[in-house]
C-alpha cells in the first residue's frame, strides 16, 4: 500500500490537487487561527451571557485553555498511532455509553435522565468525534469499494452507539450520531445508488411509519427528540428565542445590551441559545460574520480531507469536519426555529468543557491528519 | 498490477473529492438557509419582533385613581373606597407555580373551592401570568402571609382600593352601584399591575361617572422575565375623582326603607321650592355592595333572579296610572281657565250615563255621593264629577293639562333608567291606528285609561302643584367637590316657572288639606301642621274596558300630599304596589321624620 502512496506523488493525474495542497502549505491564515478567533468569539458572547458571573467565563477559558492543550498534543500524534488507538477509544466510549445506561436504570430513574446533563451529555459527545476516526480506521484497513461484509460490520459500528444513546433516551444526539457516522461511509465511496435507495425508502416509509403510530407514541417520538423540553414550554421559548434574534436587526443592540437575554427571557442563554444572544447583540451582520468564520474553518477542514493521502486521514478529515458542521447547522437552526428543539450545543461557543473539549480534540486530529499529508508532499 | 491499482486509487481519489465538494456545496446551502432565516427574522421582521422585545421588558401598570365619595346632605358617607388586599401568584412556568403553590398550601389555609378552581386556571395559565390565591384578606391572614413572609415572589400582596356603601340597601336605589371592569386593551391581561378601574353601573354612580371616576395614572415600568421590576420610567399621576353631595337625607331613607319593608312600590319626597329629592326608594331594594363583595354572592344571586326583581327601579321605571291623583290638576285648570266656576256642582247618583247610551261610567262608591262640587269631588274623590269635567275639558285640554305637570316626558331627574310613562293624545292614538273615543276621553279625566306615569312623574307634579306652578327639575345631586378645587361647585338649578292661579290653588288645597280629615284619606290622621293630601287607586285593567282581569290582586295605591307652606319644603309620594296601605305607609314616614326633625 505504501507504495503506491509514493508514486502517487509522480503521477500527474493528481496535479490539481497537488496545487491545492502546496497552496495550503503557504496559507495565511491556519486553522489553529481561525480556531482561536472562533473561540474568543465565544467568549466574548459568555461574558455578555454570564452577565458578570466570572467564575462562569474564567471556568470556561480554562476549558479553552486545557482544550487547545489537546489540540497541540493531538496534531503532534502520527496518524498510524491515531489509528490503533481510535477502536480502543471507541470500545472505552461504548464502555461509558453502557456505563451510564446501568447508572441511570440503578439510579433515580429514567426521568433523571433529562436532567442530569452531565451523565446524559459526557459519552455521546465523545462519540461525535469518536466514530468517525473510527469508522475511518476500520475502512483503511479494508479493500475499497466495501463488500457487503465491510459495510454490515461498519454499519453495526454505527448502530451500536445510535442504540445506546437512544436508549438514555436521547434519540436526538443518537441520530444525530448515526447520520455522522452514515456520512462518513458515504465519504468512503458507498455507491450514490445506494444512498438514492437509502434516501427514497426513508423518505417513503417515514410518513407511513408515523401514520401508523399512536397517539402516544408519536408523543414519546417526540419527547425523545426533545429531551430537555416539555413539548408545552418549548413553543415559548423558541418564541423568545425568535424574538431575541429578530430585535437584534442588521446591527444588533450592542455587547452587553440585549435585553431578551439580560432580562432572562432568553433560555438556556449561555449554552443552547446563546447563538440568539449573538443575534440580539451583534445583529445580522454579527451572524454573517460567525457563518463566514464557520464556513472557512469547515471548507479549510474539508479541503484536507481532498488533500489526504489515504483513507484513513480523508474520512477522518471530513467525518470530523461533518459533526462540527453538522451540530453547527443544527444549534442555529433550532434556535432560529427552523427545526423542534433538539439540546444540542453550538460547538467552541456553547457554555461547556466537554463540547469544547471533544472539539478541538476532532480539530487536532485533522491537524495531524494534514501534517501527514504534508510530510508526503515534502 | 502496479498500473491498475494506480488507476484504481486515482479513481478513488477523484471519487472522494467529488464527494467533499457535494460535502461543502451541502453545507453552503445549509449556511445559506439559516442566512435567509435570519434575514426573514432579522431584516423582514426587525422591526415587529424590536416591539416584541420592548413588549418583553416593558410593562404599563395603572394607577388607581380614588373614585370620589357620596355623602348625603348632611355629610354622612353613602359610597366611599376601602382598601384591601389580595394574595398573588407570578407564574414564571406552570411547574414552578404549581411547587410554589403546594408550599404554599402547608403554610396558609386556602378554602378547597377556591383551591380546586386556581388549579384549573393554573392549568391554563401561561408565563408571565398572574393568579389570585387569595381575594379579600382578612387583617389575620394578612399578618399571618407577612410573618411567614408569603409576600416574597413568586407570590405578591397586591392592595387595592374596594368600592363600599356603608348606608347599603336602604340607599341603593340612590347610590346604584359599581362594577370592576379592566380596560379594554387590558381586559385579557392578567397583570396585577393593571388594576380594575370601577364603572358606575346604576344610580349616581352610573349618572356621575365620569366626575367620581377621575383619570388613572399609568406608570411604564421595565421587568425581567420573572417579573421583577427593575425600574420605573415615566410616571402619570392619577388624578382622584370629585366626591359627591347628595340632597338625599340618608335618615329619612333608612325610615323610608324600614316603613316599605315586605312591600312593593316606591316612594319620593322632594322639596318642592327647589327640586331637591330628600328621599328616592323603590322597594324592594337592593345592597349595592352585593356587586364587590363575594361573600354577598348569594344575595347578588337573589337580586338577579327574584321575580320582585330588586334592581328595577321602581321610582323611575315603573309605569302606573296615576288614578285619582291627576283630579287636583284637572279641577285647578278648570277653575283657572273659568270652564267651571267654584259653584259648579253635579248630583251623583253614583254613576254616569254618556248621552243615553248604554255606556255607563261608575263611581267608586256606587251609592253616589248627591250633590258634588269642586271641593266634595276631591275630597271625596268622586269619579262622577270627574266624568263630567272631562267632557267639559276635552282630551286635548287634558293632555295640556298633564303635560303641564310633566307627564309623558322625562322629568330631568339626574338618576339613570327613567322611563317616560304614557301621555295619550288623539294623535297618539292615531298613530296606533285607532280613532279617539269619547269613552278614552272620560276615563282619562279620572287618571285611569292609557295614561301611564312614574311614581317620579307624580312626585314632580306633586311638586309643581305645591309649588304653585313653579317647576323645578328633581335632582338628586347637590354639589361637586373637585379635589383640585378648594370651594364646591354648586350646581345650578333650571327652574321652569309657570303661574297657578293664588285664589283656585288655595281653593282646592283647602279640599286637598280636608282629604286627611274626612275625605279619602281619613285613615291618615291629622297632623299639627297643614298637610294637603291625594289619595288614587290604580286599578288594575278592570274598569279600562277590558274583559279578562287578575282578580286575584289588589289595586295599586298612590298617596301624595305635602305640607302647605308658603315656601314648601317637604312632598310626599307614595305608590303600594296590590296594596291598598300607600296612606299609611305615607303617615309612618311622616311621623317617624317629623320625630326625627324635632330632636
Amino acid at each position: 500500500m505504501y507504495h503506491i502512496l509514493i508514486q502517487s506523488q509522480h503521477d500527474s493525474g493528481t496535479q490539481h490537487m497537488l496545487s491545492t495542497s502546496k497552496l495550503g502549505n503557504q496559507e495565511h491564515v491556519s486553522l489553529n487561527t481561525l480556531l482561536c478567533v472562533y473561540i474568543v468569539i465565544g467568549m466574548l458572547l459568555l461574558t455578555s451571557a454570564s452577565e458578570g458571573n466570572h467564575y462562569m467565563v474564567i471556568k470556561q477559558g480554562v476549558h479553552a485553555l486545557l482544550a487547545v492543550g489537546i489540540l497541540f498534543a493531538v496534531q503532534r500524534m502520527s496518524c498510524e498511532h491515531l489509528q490503533k488507538v481510535a477502536f480502543i477509544a471507541y470500545l472505552a466510549t461504548i464502555a461509558l455509553l453502557i456505563l451510564v445506561l446501568l447508572i441511570g436504570h440503578t439510579g433515580k430513574g429514567a426521568q433523571r435522565w433529562l436532567d442530569l446533563r452531565f451523565i446524559r451529555f459526557e459519552p455521546s459527545e465523545i462519540m461525535k468525534v469518536i466514530l468517525p476516526v473510527t469508522l475511518a480506521s476500520c475502512v483503511q484497513n479494508q479493500e475499497l469499494p466495501l463488500s457487503p461484509l465491510a459495510l454490515l460490520q461498519n454499519l453495526l459500528l454505527v448502530l451500536l452507539p445510535f442504540m445506546l444513546i437512544a436508549k438514555q433516551p436521547d434519540l436526538g444526539t443518537a441520530t444525530i450520531i448515526a447520520t455522522i457516522g452514515i456520512f462518513t461511509l458515504i465519504m468512503a465511496g458507498l455507491p450514490f445508488k445506494l444512498i438514492r435507495y437509502g434516501i427514497t425508502a426513508f423518505v417513503v416509509m417515514s410518513p407511513v411509519s408515523w401514520t401508523l403510530l399512536h397517539e402516544y407514541q408519536k408523543k414519546r417520538i417526540m419527547t425523545l427528540l426533545m429531551p430537555r423540553q416539555d413539548v408545552s414550554g418549548s413553543g415559548y421559548h423558541i418564541m423568545q428565542s425568535k424574538i431575541a434574534i429578530g430585535s437584534g436587526g442588521f446591527f444588533g443592540k450592542g455587547w452587553f445590551y440585549g435585553t431578551q437575554s439580560h432580562l432572562q427571557f432568553l433560555p438556556e442563554h449561555n449554552t443552547d441559545f446563546i447563538f440568539a444572544l449573538l443575534a440580539e447583540e451583534f445583529g445580522f451582520f454579527g451572524c454573517c460574520v460567525l457563518f463566514a468564520l464557520f464556513l472557512w474553518i469547515l471548507i479549510k477542514c474539508f479541503s484536507y480531507s481532498m488533500q489526504a493521502q489515504n483513507h484513513f486521514t480523508r474520512l477522518a478529515c471530513a467525518g470530523i469536519s461533518f459533526a462540527f458542521g453538522i451540530c453547527t447547522f443544527i444549534n442555529v437552526a433550532m434556535v432560529t426555529g427552523l427545526i423542534p428543539v433538539v439540546g444540542i450545543p453550538l460547538p467552541l461557543i456553547s457554555y461547556g468543557g466537554t463540547t469544547m473539549l471533544i472539539t478541538l480534540l476532532g480539530f487536532g486530529i485533522i491537524n495531524a491528519c494534514r501534517s501527514q499529508s504534508r510530510l508526503f508532499d515534502s | 498490477m502496479s498500473d491498475s491499482l494506480q488507476s484504481n486509487y486515482r479513481e478513488q481519489q477523484y471519487d472522494h473529492f467529488n464527494r467533499v465538494l457535494l460535502a461543502i456545496a451541502f453545507f453552503v446551502l445549509l449556511t445559506l438557509i439559516l442566512i435567509s432565516q435570519l434575514f426573514r427574522l432579522q431584516i423582514l421582521s426587525g422591526q415587529t419582533l424590536f416591539h416584541r422585545s420592548l413588549d418583553n421588558q416593558f410593562t404599563f401598570a395603572s394607577l388607581q385613581s380614588q373614585r370620589g365619595q357620596i355623602l348625603d346632605r348632611h355629610g354622612e358617607v353613602l359610597a366611599k373606597n376601602i382598601p384591601q388586599f389580595h394574595l398573588d401568584l407570578f407564574v414564571e412556568s406552570r411547574a414552578r407555580a404549581r411547587r410554589a403553590l403546594d408550599d404554599l398550601r402547608k403554610r396558609i389555609e386556602i378554602d378547597p373551592k377556591s383551591l380546586s378552581m386556581i388549579e384549573r386556571r393554573l392549568d391554563k395559565a401561561r408565563a408571565q401570568d398572574t393568579l389570585r390565591i387569595i381575594s379579600r384578606l382578612s387583617s389575620d391572614q394578612l399578618r399571618h402571609i407577612y410573618h411567614e413572609n408569603l409576600h416574597l415572589s413568586p407570590l405578591k400582596v397586591t392592595p387595592e382600593f374596594i368600592r363600599s356603601y356603608p348606608c347599603g340597601e336602604p340607599c341603593g336605589n340612590v347610590t346604584g352601584y359599581v362594577l370592576a371592569r379592566k380596560l379594554d386593551k387590558d381586559a385579557k391581561s392578567d397583570n396585577p399591575n393593571i388594576l380594575a378601574s370601577y364603572s358606575g353601573a346604576d344610580g349616581v354612580e352610573k349618572s356621575y361617572d365620569e366626575v367620581l371616576s377621575g383619570k388613572p395614572g399609568v406608570v411604564q415600568l421595565q421587568r425581567d422575565a420573572k417579573g421583577k421590576i427593575l425600574q420605573t420610567l415615566s410616571n402619570i399621576p392619577a388624578q382622584n375623582g370629585a366626591d359627591i353631595i347628595l340632597t338625599i337625607d340618608a335618615r329619612l331613607q333608612r325610615i323610608v326603607a324600614d316603613k316599605m319593608k315586605g312591600k312593593r312600590g316606591a316612594v319620593v319626597i322632594n322639596n318642592p321650592s327647589n327640586g331637591e329629592i330628600i328621599a328616592l326608594y323603590s322597594a324592594p331594594s337592593y345592597d349595592p355592595n352585593a356587586f364587590l363583595d363575594p361573600s354577598l354572592s348569594s344575595a347578588l344571586k337573589t337580586y338577579l333572579t327574584s321575580p320582585e326583581k330588586p334592581l328595577f327601579n321602581r321610582a323611575l321605571s315603573g309605569q302606573f296610572p296615576p288614578a285619582s291623583t291627576v283630579k287636583p290638576f284637572l279641577a285647578l285648570y278648570a277653575l283657572e281657565e273659568k270652564l267651571i266656576s267654584p259653584q259648579f256642582h253635579i248630583h251623583d247618583s253614583g254613576y254616569f250615563r254618556y248621552k243615553d247610551t248604554a255606556n255607563v261610567y261608575r263611581n267608586w262608591n256606587r251609592a253616589g255621593h248627591g250633590r258634588v262640587d269642586v271641593q266634595k269631588a276631591i275630597i271625596l274623590s268622586n269619579d262622577t264629577f270627574f266624568y263630567h269635567l272631562a267632557l267639559k275639558l276635552g282630551i286635548d285640554t287634558m293632555s295640556h293639562v298633564y303635560d303641564r305637570y310633566g307627564f309623558g316626558s322625562s322629568t330631568g331627574i339626574d338618576l339613570p333608567g327613567e322611563k317616560l310613562g304614557l301621555l295619550p293624545t288623539r294623535s297618539w292614538k292615531k298613530a296606533r291606528g285607532q280613532s279617539w273615543l269619547i269613552g278614552d276621553t272620560i276615563i282619562t279625566g279620572i287618571g285611569q285609561g292609557s295614561l301611564l306615569v312614574t311614581p317620579i312623574q307624580l312626585a314632580y307634579a306633586n311638586a309643581i302643584f305645591a309649588a304653585r306652578g313653579d317647576a323645578f327639575i328633581p335632582h338628586v345631586v347637590q354639589s361637586v367637590k373637585y379635589p383640585s378645587h378648594k370651594t364646591d361647585t354648586e350646581l345650578i338649578n333650571p327652574t321652569r316657572t309657570g303661574s297657578l292661579s293664588y285664589r283656585h290653588w288655595q281653593y282646592i288645597t283647602k279640599a286637598m288639606e280636608k282629604v286627611i280629615v274626612y275625605g279619602t284619606g281619613n285613615r291618615f290622621g291629622r297632623l299639627n301642621k297643614p298637610f294637603a293630601a291625594k289619595t288614587g287607586t290604580a286599578q288594575l285593567i278592570k274598569n279600562s274596558g277590558r274583559t279578562h282581569h287578575i282578580k286575584k290582586l289588589s289595586d295599586h295605591s298612590w298617596f301624595m300630599g305635602f305640607f302647605v307652606k308658603e315656601h314648601p319644603d317637604f312632598a310626599i309620594t307614595v305608590l303600594a304596589e296590590n296594596d291598598n296601605n300607600a296612606i299609611f305607609v305615607a303617615r309612618e314616614i311622616i311621623n317617624a321624620y317629623q320625630q326625627l326633625t324635632s330632636v
